[in-house]
């Protein structure tokens, strides 16, 4: 996978309009539209192809699944998060490359959108990071209950319920204040930011945050040592002013 | 004063999900005494979702929704012949009580669990993570005493999570996090006026075919009492 072509941006360039027929990048991305497309669609290539609605739209709709049980709001949720959740499971190389998994991923991480809508708090957290949360948490669990079969290890008195991701992960409350040291970007300007870096960067972003690998095998997979892996990614979380020292 | 936190491979692995959940659960237990770095898992989250968001689409089979619905029929039926849900309460994070899953692990109370006496310095109860690769536990050590100096033979992670130990390396506090490579010895000695109460996930459980474990075997079968 070429590292190069993790920050072209096709859209950028169409609605630049500025840019000028002679412009040799303009002019290579022309004609190399066809090759571009197929790596989208290959998932090779991340682009803002897909329009990207504000947050508040999907603020909205969870608040209406929420309030009213909208199955409307809810198929609009659906139809813009499953695909994404479907490209997450896939992302992760315990689930293998099978369809029926990725799918079963869609319907529990949904359900758990649905079961949870009420406790969505706009003030909180932006959507798409809630329902990443929850996708994330999911595939936790599936994982997990796919060794279990595999194992005949024996299993503790206590029950599934202490395991499930949502009891290690993400349970204790942020409050308020905290969201404000973090400094919540606003989705457009943090998914610039991420666009921004160097390709090296953007690349180990994605390869520790999205596809189920920790820095140590992210190290290995790449052939860099542990080392080179953290300082990508302190370098391209603190270009996007995540604290991380104190 | 929390001085000891993990480290940003530690926060991304937690953030991302990749991590073990032995070691989860360490980073879990930080995080309840620790604003900064719920901060920065709250960052990375964010990061994450916007990463999320940008992944090329793949489209669900066609009756992938349907049944979604379905599932979600046959769940509101059974919620609504039961008992009205309250809402779950949401806790916020108070660095009196013990971490919210300690508390889910030890339903009842610590004293309910199995605690197991090495020597009068300390006592430590397995927790189960059902992972074969790490041995997991809480341990206390009584006030005062110390551990003998000894060296672990995986890495390993520990939290403080009630009063505090030193050992030739520092002080540590309820929150500190505090990761030991394999081989480094040390001696920890509880504070005098409480015991300390740790959480500790280790690596790679030793072979039992050596005769030198076999004859530490007190010592070396809790392997956690380190930090």
């Amino acid at each position: 996978m070429s590292d190069g072509f993790a920050c072209l941006n096709i859209r950028f360039l169409q609605s630049a309009g500025s840019v000028k027929k002679s412009d040799p990048f303009a002019s290579y991305m022309r004609n190399n539209r066809k090759k571009a497309k197929a790596k989208i669609s290959q998932g090779l290539m991340i682009t803002h192809k897909r329009e990207d609605k504000p947050n508040q739209e999907w603020n909205a709709h969870l608040a209406s699944v929420a309030k009213d049980g909208s199955r409307e709001s809810f198929k609009a949720l659906f139809e813009h998060f499953g695909p994404l959740i479907k490209a997450f499971a896939f992302k992760s190389s315990g689930f293998g490359q099978s369809d029926q998994v990725a799918d079963e991923l869609v319907q529990e991480t949904m359900i758990r959108v649905w079961t949870k809508a009420a406790t969505f708090d706009p003030d909180k957290a932006q959507a798409s990071t809630w329902i990443f949360t929850i996708a994330r948490n999911a595939r936790i669990d599936l994982l997990r209950k796919g060794r279990k079969y595999q194992d005949d290890s024996s299993f503790s008195e206590n029950g599934d319920e202490f395991y499930s991701a949502d009891n290690i992960w993400g349970v204790e409350e942020n409050t308020q204040i905290e969201n404000e040291i973090s400094g919540i970007r606003s989705r457009q300007q943090l998914s610039d930011g991420i666009n921004g870096l160097p390709p090296e960067q953007s690349y180990i972003l994605r390869k520790v945050f999205m596809e189920d690998r920790t820095h140590a095998e992210a190290a290995e997979e790449l052939g860099i040592p542990l080392g080179t892996v953290k300082s990508r990614v302190r370098l391209a979380l603190s270009k996007l002013r995540v604290t991380i020292d104190r | 004063m929390i001085h000891y936190h993990p480290d940003i491979r530690f926060l991304t692995d937690y953030a991302s999900g990749s991590m073990a959940a032995s070691q989860a659960l360490c980073v879990a237990s930080h995080l309840h005494y620790c604003a900064h770095c719920r901060a920065a898992i709250n960052s990375m989250e964010n990061v994450a979702g916007s990463l999320f968001t940008e992944l090329a689409p793949v489209a669900p089979a066609e009756d992938v929704f349907d049944r979604i619905l379905d599932r979600i029929d046959i769940d509101q039926a059974a919620v609504d012949s039961s008992e009205p849900q309250t809402t779950k309460k949401v806790t916020t994070p108070n660095s009196s009580r013990l971490p919210e899953v300690i508390s889910h692990f030890a339903k009842g109370g610590l004293d309910k669990l199995k605690w197991n006496k090495i020597g009068k310095g300390f006592r430590y109860s397995y927790v189960d993570m059902q992972d074969k690769m790490r041995e997991t536990s809480l341990f206390y050590i009584n006030a005062g005493q110390k551990i003998p100096r000894h060296a672990h033979q995986g890495d390993e992670i520990t939290v403080v999570l009630k009063g505090s130990f030193s050992d030739q390396d520092g002080c540590y506090q309820a929150g500190d996090f505090l990761v030991r490579a394999q081989g480094e010895k040390h001696s920890p000695v509880a504070a005098q006026d409480e015991d300390c109460l740790c959480l500790s996930t280790l690596d790679a459980p030793i072979s039992m075919t050596n005769w030198l474990y076999k004859a530490l075997i007190p010592l070396v079968k809790y392997r956690a009492e380190t930090a």
